[in-house]
Formats: structure tokens, C-alpha cells, sequence
């Protein structure tokens, strides 16, 4: 944009000679033109665009009352003028201050008289600057920024050198920018990929979780009276319940389970009285999937509860987001897995499941109440037809 | 819009400034590249790390080869389940260090001296030539021609003296190596197989066994 306007002042000034004829421009194009003309002379670029702009704005002042409107054109040209050609450039804002003043008092479109203008332009040497013209007319309607330059420019009637500052390489300013964006904009979506990514495996995005540290990993043929229910680690009994996408119609026995969470399992207990359609929605993250295991717990202090060993999290519905979080990040994790590589298999715990025999646990013998299915056959769990099967 | 020579220039300039642009980013890739900018950098042969994943595999692969043995053979559902345990998560764990070496592009096995990565260790034992712990081929000899009762505390005795022997090399990594996840899998080594050696003491004692020297 920049260079178009440049080009302008001198253009016009060699058109102007041609322009005057037709009467409605003319006026104001002289004035231009002899704001040009003195740019055009002046190597400093900075002095003459001052000064034709003074020109034009003098000029448009005293032919058109409504010179403010057309001034604020000038402005935006005058500042995008490209390296190449200061002088010519700084004289733009003149001419099309010229043009605007014209317009106006002439009742000519505004249109018109910038295209005239340019079409001059073309004759001379500087066919760039043409453009610049006809550029310069078509943001005229930003009057509201006109104003302030107007101003200082009238202020400075006589030709003291207001000092503009160089024109700025807008170009180059732009091409930065672009650059600039365009790496932060990459490198800002490789770190928030990185980070997605990472916060899938990080439990502490999981609202809600509790965590405890456990030192003990002891195996024990004792029962252990664990401080939480359901526990989610500490010492537990040699044996490992199944945990290779097992579904238990009954309670197991904690410190079985327990083991199980020590090889890295997430363990989903729920209150027996949870509907037969939950627990049917929960049966479906564990069947198939390895390092999964699931039963009911009496006593329940919440409808759903997911153990992974020194992790614990509370949910009311098998349909709550943070399930599956706890699952992702907890599962077999490689920071949290105290016996990182061990096995979920265990045939004869799985064969033959030994039951929770704690105070409020359910009776054994009556124990897949929500699971009708599988009370039919309480070891075949890892099946799915087990939980599916009549 | 009019005017093609000024727009031409324009786009000229948007042009090379693009070019420009673009061989900009490409230098910075470029030079993010040879000068290993943002690169995950490898343990190196010769490294705690390698050393760790080699000899810690081999120290394993025996643990493996004694516990399969006597998951086979023994008949007390205790020491099925035992070696069941040490078989499988040993022989997980070797796959680990092995993906790891794979991973930084070393040969998984050298004719390098076993446990030269632990310098200084007076602790260690090589006088028979093999790694802290590790049963002798003579003593392999004997596991597999008993069976019973006499298996099962033999196993015991061995397995206790091979999981010490192992916890100072892991104790070691946890200390010296360089990569997280090498210090990680240390760490739970050493947790597992400090926690094993305690309830293989029980079970020792409960079959009227006694535990060998420490290695």
C-alpha cells in the first residue's frame, strides 16, 4: 500500500496540468499539485512530505470548509509509504488530500476524482505511484481518523519542518509479525499437544482424587484391618485376585485385591444396590481389558468407587468423565506400579474366588444380587458371557 | 486496486519477505537438528544406565529360568504362585531394559565385564565370576534334580540370595543413573525384591529351612 501512495504526488502534479481543464478537480489539484511540486524538489523526504501535506491541508481548509473528511485519507497513505521512495511517498498524503478537497467541493464522486488522478498518473514516469492514487481513494470513508492529523497540520502552517518520523518499513514490520506468529502459534500447539498428551497420564488432573503413600508392601496370610474401605493398598495376602478383566459377581477379599492393585490393577467396586444397567456399563470397561478388575463392596460409601494402588476416586455414576481418566492414567501406570511388569493371572484365584469376610460384607452364598447372571456360576468371571450369559 | 506495477512490487515484497521467512524457520530447524536442540538425549555405551539394562537383564534372566523351573515341578501352591510371580514380572521386566537398549540404539549384550558400570563397588562379589546372587551352574544342577519339599526350600534359599544380590545393583541405578525411567524401575526392584525377600524368609522358616549366607 505504501508504495502506491507514494507514487501519487508526482503523478499528479504532472496530471494536474491536464486535470485543470476539467473544472471540478482542478482546483484542487493545483493546490496539489504545488504541494507536490516542492516535495518533489526537496531531497528530504521528511521535510517535504510535511510541507505538501501543509500544502494540500492549507489549500483544503480554505477551499472546502469540509476538509477534515478528506484529510484523514491523506494519513494512512503518508504512513505506509514503502523504503524505496520516501520523497515520493511523503507527497502522497498532499495529493490526496488534493483529491479529497476537490471531491468534496466539486459534488464530483470522490471515486471519480481519485481514479482521474491516477489515470494521470499513468502518463508519467511513476506508474507505481498511480496505484497509490487510486488506492488512497477508496479508504476515504475514515473520516474519524483524518481529524488528528488535520490538525497538527494546520497547526504547522509555515514550513516548519515537523519532524515526521521516517517512514515506517511496514513491509518488513509485517513480514516480522507474520513470522513472529507463525512461530509462536507453532510452537504454542506442539507445547499444548505435549501437554494433552502428558495430562492423560497424570493423575492429578482428576478431580476429586484420593491419594495416600504406602510403604508397606508386605505380603501377609493375616487378614488386615485397612484403614480405608475399600483399601487401595498396603500389606496384602500372597495371592493376587484375578485382575485380567475380571468381573466378580461376588465380594472378593480385600487383601487379595489389594496384591492385585500392587501389579498395577484399577479395581472398581460398587454399592450392591447400584441398578443392574450400571453395573452393566461399568462390566463393559473391564471385560477384555488387562489389569482390570471388579465386584461389588458392601457398604459402600458412594454408588462407584476406583482403586488403583494409592489412589482412590469417588463417583456416583458409571457415566462420570473422570472414570475413564482414572483408568488411563492409573492403569498399570509406570510411575505408580509398585511391581511394575508383574502378571494379573492367577488361575486358582480365579477358579475359585475367595470372598470378603468382614463384618458387612455380603453372605457369600447370595452374592451377584445385582447380577443375576453370574450368580449362576461365580467363578467363570473373566468371561464376558459370564456377565452376559443367562 | 488498480495499478499492477506498484501491486507487483508489493506482492514482490511479501514475497521475499515469505521466502525469507521460510528459510529462516528452516535454518532454526536446521540448526535445532545438528546441534541436538530438543533431541531426547540417549544413555551412551559405557553408561550406568546400559550397564544397569544389560547386566540387571541377565541378573533376571536366571531369576526367570529358576522360578519357571520350579513353577513346573513343585506341587505347594504357595511356591507355584511365588515363582508364578517372580517368573512373569522378571521376565516383563527384562523386556523393558532390553526395549530401552534397542531404543538408544546399543547392542543389548556385550563382551563388556559384567558390573563394570558400578565402580567402586567393593560390595560386589565376582570372585565366582558371576553377578552378586546368581546361582552357580552346579547349584542350577541340583535345583532341577530335586523335587518336593526339598525343592521348594532350595528354591527359597536361592531366589533370597539372588533378589540381595540384585537389590545393591538396582540401589545403585537408583543413585547413578541418568534417564527417569531407568531410576524408576530401579526403584521398584528394589521395593518388590526387599518386600519378596521378607515373605521368602517366612515361607523359608515355615518349611523348616534356613537362609544361606548374603551373597
Amino acid at each position: 500500500m505504501a508504495n502506491g501512495s507514494s507514487g501519487r504526488g508526482s503523478g499528479t502534479s504532472k496530471s494536474t496540468g491536464r486535470n485543470t481543464g476539467k473544472g471540478t478537480p482542478g482546483a484542487s489539484r493545483g493546490a496539489a499539485a504545488g504541494g507536490i511540486a516542492k516535495s518533489d524538489g526537496d531531497t528530504t523526504a521528511d521535510t517535504t512530505a510535511e510541507t505538501s501535506g501543509d500544502t494540500a491541508a492549507e489549500i483544503a481548509a480554505e477551499e472546502t470548509p469540509a476538509d477534515s473528511a478528506s484529510t484523514p485519507v491523506a494519513e494512512p497513505a503518508a504512513a505506509k509509504p514503502v523504503l524505496s521512495k520516501p520523497a515520493a511517498s511523503k507527497s502522497a498524503p498532499s495529493n490526496a488530500t488534493a483529491a479529497k478537497a476537490s471531491a468534496t467541493k466539486a459534488g464530483a464522486s470522490k471515486a471519480g476524482a481519485t481514479k482521474a488522478g491516477a489515470t494521470k498518473t499513468g502518463a508519467t514516469k511513476a506508474g507505481a505511484t498511480k496505484t497509490g492514487a487510486t488506492k488512497v481513494g477508496p479508504p476515504r470513508p475514515a473520516g474519524s481518523k483524518s481529524t488528528s492529523k488535520a490538525a497538527p497540520r494546520s497547526r504547522g502552517r509555515k514550513p516548519p519542518p515537523v519532524v515526521l518520523a521516517k517512514p515506517k518499513p511496514w513491509g518488513w514490520i509485517a513480514a516480522a509479525l507474520a513470522v513472529v506468529v507463525f512461530a509462536v502459534a507453532a510452537i504454542g500447539y506442539a507445547v499444548v499437544q505435549a501437554n494433552e498428551t502428558a495430562a492423560l497420564a497424570d493423575p492429578n488432573n482428576i478431580e476429586g482424587l484420593r491419594t495416600k503413600s504406602f510403604v508397606s508392601q508386605q505380603h501377609t496370610a493375616a487378614n488386615v484391618d485397612y484403614p480405608e474401605s475399600p483399601p487401595f493398598g498396603g500389606e496384602h495376602d500372597q495371592a493376587w485376585a484375578n485382575c485380567s478383566g475380571t468381573v466378580y459377581p461376588i465380594q472378593i477379599r480385600n487383601e487379595n485385591a489389594v496384591h492385585s492393585l500392587e501389579h498395577g490393577a484399577v479395581w472398581i467396586t460398587y454399592n450392591p444396590d447400584l441398578p443392574e444397567p450400571d453395573v452393566e456399563k461399568l462390566a463393559s470397561l473391564v471385560v477384555g481389558q488387562d489389569f482390570m478388575l471388579m465386584s461389588p463392596y458392601a457398604g459402600l460409601e458412594s454408588p462407584i468407587s476406583l482403586q488403583a494402588w494409592g489412589n482412590q476416586l469417588v463417583v456416583d455414576s458409571p457415566d462420570d468423565p473422570r472414570i475413564e481418566q482414572f483408568i488411563t492414567a492409573l492403569r498399570q501406570s509406570p510411575t505408580n506400579t509398585p511391581e511394575l511388569g508383574a502378571s494379573c493371572d492367577n488361575p486358582a484365584f480365579l477358579a475359585d474366588p475367595i470372598p470378603e469376610e468382614s463384618p458387612g460384607a455380603p453372605d457369600p452364598s447370595a452374592p451377584a444380587s445385582t447380577d443375576p447372571t453370574a450368580s449362576t456360576d461365580p467363578a467363570a468371571t473373566t468371561d464376558p458371557a459370564a456377565t452376559t450369559a443367562p | 486496486m488498480t495499478g499492477p506495477p506498484a501491486s507487483g512490487r508489493r506482492w514482490l515484497v511479501v514475497v521475499v519477505a515469505a521466502v525469507a521467512a521460510a528459510l529462516l524457520l528452516l535454518a532454526g530447524g536446521a540448526l535445532a537438528v545438528l546441534t541436538g536442540i530438543g533431541r531426547a538425549s540417549f544413555p551412551s555405551e559405557g553408561s550406568v544406565d546400559a550397564g544397569f539394562a544389560r547386566d540387571m537383564s541377565t541378573h533376571h534372566r536366571q531369576a526367570v529360568t529358576m522360578a519357571g523351573l520350579v513353577r513346573d515341578r513343585s506341587v505347594d501352591p504357595d511356591i507355584e504362585l511365588l515363582a508364578f510371580d517372580i517368573e512373569s514380572t522378571q521376565n516383563n521386566q527384562v523386556g523393558m531394559m532390553q526395549g530401552w537398549l534397542r531404543a538408544w540404539d546399543l547392542p543389548v549384550n556385550t563382551t563388556a565385564t559384567q558390573m563394570a558400570w558400578m565402580s567402586g563397588q567393593e560390595a560386589m562379589d565376582m570372585t565366582s565370576g558371576l553377578m552378586p546372587g546368581m546361582a552357580t551352574p552346579e547349584e542350577l544342577d541340583e535345583l532341577r534334580a530335586l523335587s518336593g519339599p526339598e525343592l521348594d526350600v532350595r528354591f527359597l534359599q536361592l531366589m533370597i540370595r539372588h533378589h540381595m544380590g540384585g537389590v545393591p545393583m538396582a540401589e545403585y541405578a537408583v543413585e547413578h543413573a541418568e534417564t527417569e525411567v531407568v531410576r524408576r524401575l530401579a526403584q521398584t526392584i528394589v521395593d518388590t525384591q526387599s518386600a519378596e525377600v521378607l515373605s521368602m524368609e517366612q515361607l523359608l522358616r515355615d518349611r523348616g529351612g534356613s537362609v544361606l549366607p548374603r551373597p
